[in-house]
């Protein structure tokens, strides 16, 4: 399978904001390292999952690979191109292939466009279809959407659907575009439990109908199991494992990773875990620790992991984790 | 007899154009040392309901029939500075946002030391003893107490916000969604201080959350609600072996479980009722796959199954 | 239509506020229906002297006579002609200029946002009317030159105004996903950030248009604003003043009350808009 998608050695830092009396003190400027060197690529109709809790760095990637936000170094290969340096018209026509499905249905529908307005407006911006023919094209996508009848959904305005609603009008306006790569950030993180499904079966409808490629980034490890073929687990800025679901989710590898899978409800009752980690993520990546990042949590820290950063290694076929106990 | 009693608790909405029926006539009770989990998705008047027990339901909503008995006590007929008196010392509070609860320009320490103060006749010095110890109690460490909120990470700020609701021994403690804006792994170690508070001060849980998953987990008893009526009361033994309403069964298969791959996902056509205008009859009828033209017209009775309590006429 | 729908609602809603502006509604409309109807309505012509000066008010002359013979009456009524189109017309050009430059300068950012924002808070910082008159006395009295001082006062509000709105517009999620639909910046601008700060354009509007009203008679009073004979309220009040200590109080008080009237309509029609539009949620 070709490779749509390659990640090299991404990094983004934010800096921090400096007070009045560092910045007559130091030049030194402090950042956050919100990405701090990943590689990945993603294969070409395949799902892969970014996963990770808040503060990892996932949904920054998924920002810079939708070129939402600029890298402080590395490079993002789409289908053989370096993203990171186009700009203008050729950017323009790279957006109609990569496209976003993001968390909040509520935020990302602008409040006074009506529905048929929004999704037909990628058609507009790219020249694709107007007027009668653009109309055409949107009512067949609201029916696709399962926005039934098309024709009183077009008018209405977002504050008039439900949430799985809008959800469903974001999913229209990305898929008209037929892209080939999608970026969803917590598509359903917002979601009612009872509809979840109905959404992720809708994204799969249109992978099938498309040959789409989906780059998934959530903290749900659950609704990752459900539909992802592989899988990288980001902690402060790096990914710490990856591969395969079944190798990811059956045999977890980095201390983290395991603490994730044991963490997670599953409907069983009574069940006391425990958890092998201690403390909690950092506020922010700023004071990075020595060594390997997850060191102060990690149960099985040896002198070693406090002073030198594992490297991502592959263990099993496909299977890579950042860890000194592990290799 | 139970710590608490509600029958037949109904709280209303009142809009300039319509009337939100968020709690319509739920009856349950609550032991000593017990956690209930209240599960509900959106208009399912969960958190309606916990802040009825509370008596702090915003205008313009208020509760319009049915009593809630705590301790002996009609909190519905309480009048409002015997209330104060019950809320934060008696029934504690822990609510989804703890951004928001916490005072940003005091020290943390002092926020528990200001409660206890408040509630309890006792020296300065008794009181920061006392908040040190609750702070310990919830997995902090005491030197933390000079801290400032905006210092800790949000399952700190919500562990702080659990001992300020418990500092003042209360004999139960209302958690409405408490770890919907954690990490997962924040969460589990949440949960397990909710469960030891549980076990060693004999403190009663009322857990309100969405995810059905963590109150099979971490509760002893289940309510489900669905459109402003509970649907099935049962404990999570029993709601994970065998629920009865098809609602229960519905959102148990709905729930992706990540140690459950090839499980079917499945979802529940329709969305969830207008609370305004809710559908005749039984609420969940119009998802309902087995809906018969009866559970279209009348609202199903509680009835009682092995003990439990089903809302559903494939049951009465 | 969402228009029709909130006024509905508010009408069900709280009596006070909607009584408010539903007054202040009434005192524009008459005042708009008077300023278009003059020739009709007006007994006299005013720019020429008919009876005696200094009439009292009487059935021929329900306010009376000016100085000059004029009737107060009907330089009342013209006079709400030359208000209305000076007030409208400057606060309308107050709000194109201060609105477009505040969406782009609140867009692009960067050294235009910050050349302009300098520009914008220096005329802000004088006090209007201050301004007004320095502008004015610039300009030379006339009626375009009314208009084109009293613009100038009020273009850094609506820049403000909409410079903040936008700011807080731009970082929004589906300004973002506009972006990532590879829509072109000017079409971001128009319509996915403009459309959703106009709402707070008609308050402003409303509320200046009061302002307005006041500083155009402050400018006519003080002579270097609409300039005789054409008749104003602000040049009446200066013109009656005169003979005031006299008894002679009819040709200074109506046009002073009208000034009043109508600065107190707009401000409440602004108030009500304001609840109409962005409703308080006071249960």
């Amino acid at each position: 399978m070709e490779e749509i998608l390659r990640v090299e050695n991404l990094k983004k830092y934010f800096p921090l904001e400096r007070s009045f009396i560092e910045r007559l003190l130091t030049r030194k400027r402090r950042y956050v390292r919100a990405v701090d060197g990943i590689s990945f690529s993603v294969r070409r109709g395949e799902i892969f999952t970014l996963a990770g809790e808040t503060g990892c760095g996932k949904t920054t990637t998924g920002r810079i690979i939708l070129r939402l936000e600029e890298p402080t170094s590395g490079k993002v290969f789409f289908d053989g191109t370096d993203i990171t340096q186009l700009r203008g018209e050729e950017l323009r026509r790279l957006r109609r292939r990569i496209q976003p499905i993001f968390q909040d249905p509520y935020a990302s529908l602008n409040p006074r466009m009506r529905v048929g307005d929004a999704i037909k407006d990628p058609l507009e911006i790219h020249g694709i279809a107007e007027g009668e023919e653009a109309r055409k094209m949107v009512l067949e996508m609201l029916e696709k959407v399962g926005l039934t009848p098309p024709k009183k959904f077009y008018n209405l305005y977002p504050r008039d659907l439900s949430g799985g609603q809008r959800q469903r009008v974001a999913i229209a306006r990305a898929m008209i575009l037929r892209p080939e790569l999608v970026v969803a950030d917590e598509p359903v993180s917002m979601i009612d439990v009872s509809l979840k499904a109905a959404i992720l079966e809708l994204m799969l409808k249109f992978k099938e109908e498309l040959g789409l490629t989906y780059l998934l980034i959530t903290h749900d490890l659950a609704v990752a199991r459900y539909v992802t073929d592989r899988i990288a687990v980001m902690y402060l800025g790096k990914i710490v494992e990856q591969g395969t679901a079944d190798q990811v989710f059956d045999n977890p590898l980095h201390p983290y990773t395991k603490a994730l899978m044991i963490a997670i409800p599953t409907p069983k009752p009574k069940r006391r875990r425990k958890i092998p980690i201690r403390g909690e993520v950092p506020l922010s990546p700023v004071n990075v620790p020595p060594g390997c990042r997850f060191h102060p949590r990690c149960p099985y820290a040896t002198e070693k992991c406090r002073r030198e950063e594992p490297p991502l290694v592959e263990v099993e076929k496909g299977h890579l984790v950042a860890c000194w106990l592990a290799q | 007899m139970a710590l608490l009693e509600i029958k037949g608790l109904k709280t209303y909405y009142f809009l300039p154009d319509s009337v939100v029926k968020a709690v319509d006539g739920v009856s349950f009770s609550l032991d000593k040392g017990e956690m209930l989990a209240v599960v509900g998705e959106s208009g399912s008047g969960k958190s309606t309901l916990g802040l009825s027990i509370l008596r702090l339901v915003p205008r313009p909503g208020r509760i319009v029939d049915g009593s809630i008995v705590f301790d002996g006590v009609d909190l519905v007929k309480l009048p409002e500075e015997e209330m104060c008196k019950v809320r934060g010392r008696k029934i504690g509070a822990v609510f989804q946002d703890p951004l928001t609860s916490l005072d940003p320009l005091m020290r943390v320490g002092e926020q528990l030391v200001e409660t206890l103060l408040t509630h309890f006749e006792m020296s300065r010095e008794e009181a920061e003893a006392e908040a040190k110890r609750y702070l310990e109690l919830v997995g902090i460490s005491p030197e933390r107490f000079y801290d400032y909120p905006h210092q800790f990470s949000g399952g700190m700020r919500q562990r702080v916000m659990i001992a300020m609701a418990v500092a003042t021994k209360p004999s139960l403690v209302i958690a409405d969604e408490p770890t919907t804006a954690l990490d997962v792994v924040m969460q589990a170690q949440i949960m397990d201080v909710f469960t030891r508070l549980k076990e060693e001060l004999g403190i009663s849980f009322i857990l309100i959350t969405h995810d059905i998953a963590l109150a099979v987990e971490t509760a002893d008893r289940i309510a489900v609600m669905y459109g402003g009526h509970l649907v099935e009361l049962a404990t999570s033994e029993e709601i994970y072996k065998e629920p009865l309403h098809p609602y229960t069964k519905a959102l148990l298969e709905a729930v992706p479980d990540v140690e459950a791959r090839d499980r079917k996902l499945r979802y529940i056509p329709g969305n969830p009722p207008d609370l305004s205008s809710p559908p005749p009859g039984c609420r969940f009828h119009p998802r309902c796959p087995y809906a018969t033209e009866k559970c279209r017209r009348e609202i199903p009775p509680d009835v009682s199954v092995k003990g439990r309590l089903v809302k559903c006429w494939l049951y009465g | 239509m969402m228009l029709l729908e909130s006024l509905a609602k508010l009408l069900r809603r709280r009596p006070v506020d909607t009584s408010l502006t539903l007054a202040g509604a009434a005192i524009v409309a008459a005042m708009a229906f008077m300023a278009l109807a003059a020739p009709l309505i007006a007994p006299y012509d005013p720019y020429v002297s008919v009876d005696k000066a200094l009439l009292p008010p009487s059935s021929s002359h329900p306010m009376g006579t000016d100085n000059l013979g004029r009737d107060v009456y009907s330089r009342v009524i013209y006079g709400s002609r030359i208000v209305l189109t000076v007030v409208l017309t400057s606060t309308l050009v107050s709000m194109a200029i201060g609105t477009a430059l505040g969406l782009v300068s609140g867009y692009f950012g960067g050294v235009l946002d910050r050349a302009l924002s300098v520009v914008m808070d220096s005329i802000y910082a004088f006090p209007g009317l201050i301004l007004a008159i320095a502008f004015a006395a610039m300009l030379g009295p006339g009626v375009y030159n009314t208009i084109v001082s009293i613009s100038v006062v009020y273009i850094p509000t609506y820049f403000r105004m909409v410079r903040g709105q936008v700011l807080s517009v731009k970082s929004s999620l589906y300004v973002e996903a506009a972006k990532a639909l590879g829509a072109s910046h000017g079409r971001i601008m128009w319509r996915y950030i403009l459309p959703n700060v106009l709402p707070i354009l008609p308050v402003i509007f409303s509320m200046n248009v009061a302002d307005a009203v006041l500083t155009e008679a402050a400018l006519s009073f003080l002579g270097v604003g609409v300039p005789a004979p054409t008749p104003d309220w602000g040049f009446d009040l200066r013109n009656g003043q005169r003979n005031l200590l006299a008894g002679y109080w009819w040709p200074s008080t109506f046009p002073g009350i009208m000034i009043v009237v109508l600065a107190l309509g707009f401000s409440l029609l602004g108030e009500g808009l304001n609840e109409l539009l962005n409703p308080s949620r006071r249960w």
